[in-house]
């Protein structure tokens, strides 16, 4: 294994560690493999005295466990500006509550109006078929504009349909949010 | 050997090899491997440590084209040897203690 290898291996299984600390101890490997390759070592030797990396990040972890080397992250107060919070959410709703009602109805108003498309535009192709008999040429230029409408309608569906699954999805995440907020809440209490 | 024990020993004699000069942390482990068994990987979170506690600072400086750590003793390091040895006459009188218990159960 090469200098390099080694050292993403490393980084790799140190994942999880503060990037500050990652970076100084890959430095440190970095320095260690330079000095020994600068002694005349090949770098694959040089690496592979240092051990097996899974070893090496175990050592690392354990070591972490222990509590002696990275001093353990402040906990947080988890309802720190709990009230803050609650109160920019219910301020703000005066602008999202309407706005999010809106895009439900220009939602509705889609479907509306693909349902008027499709329906109305199959209805007036088959009234067509009488206008056809007495004048070949109006019937087709209607049944291909109804045809039209026909089409216009279903791209409309589909449009509404992926708009409503994405508001439907905006309004699980906002939820859950919401959720979230409230588990906090009862915890406090 | 305890790996408490050992720890602590390393420790001493880490800020032993500091307290000849500044140092880098191939050459300790060349250095203190002379008396005691220590692996890159132990090197590492003994040098924090003790980085951690005051007892050595570390500054960088070019060599080679390249960036090397060396860690130099601060007074608290040099304390800390001061300590360990006027705490080794103890040590030595518990290993007595123990030696006679051992004779004696013999």
């Amino acid at each position: 294994m090469n200098k390099h290898s080694f050292l993403k291996r490393l980084a790799d299984q140190l994942s999880g560690l503060p990037r500050e600390e990652i970076d100084r101890l890959t430095e440190y490997y970095t320095e260690l493999i330079d000095d020994k390759v600068e002694s005349g070592m090949p770098e694959a030797q040089a690496v592979s005295q240092l051990g097996p990396v899974d070893e090496i990040a175990r050592g690392i972890w354990a070591e972490l466990d222990s509590g002696h080397t990275v001093p353990a992250p402040p906990v947080q107060d988890p309802h720190a500006g709990f009230g803050a919070r609650l109160t920019v959410a219910i301020c703000s709703s005066l602008i999202w509550f309407p706005l999010y009602v809106s895009v439900w109805v220009v939602v509705v108003a889609l479907y509306a109006s693909a349902l008027g498309c499709v329906v109305g535009g199959a209805a007036y192709a088959v009234l067509s078929v009488f206008v056809l008999v007495q004048s070949a040429a109006v019937g087709i230029f209607q049944i291909g504009a109804c045809l039209i409408c026909v089409a216009i309608g279903l791209l409309l569906f589909v449009g509404s349909n992926y708009l409503a699954m994405y508001l439907i999805r905006c309004t699980k995440f906002f939820l859950h949010g919401i959720r979230y907020s409230f588990r906090r809440q009862e915890v406090q209490e | 050997m305890d790996i408490q024990l050992k720890k602590g020993l390393i420790e001493v004699c880490v800020l032993s090899a500091l307290s000849r000069g500044d140092s880098y942390g191939y050459k300790i482990i060349g250095e203190v491997s002379n008396c005691i068994d220590i692996s890159e990987s132990t090197l590492y979170p003994i040098l924090k440590r003790l980085e951690g506690n005051g007892c050595l600072t570390y500054y960088s400086q070019e060599h080679n084209g390249r960036l090397r750590k060396y860690y130099s003793i601060t007074l608290d390091g040099k304390s800390k040897i001061s300590d360990f040895l006027n705490e080794w006459e103890e040590v030595e009188a518990v290993y007595q203690f123990v030696l006679e218990g051992e004779k004696q159960d013999e």
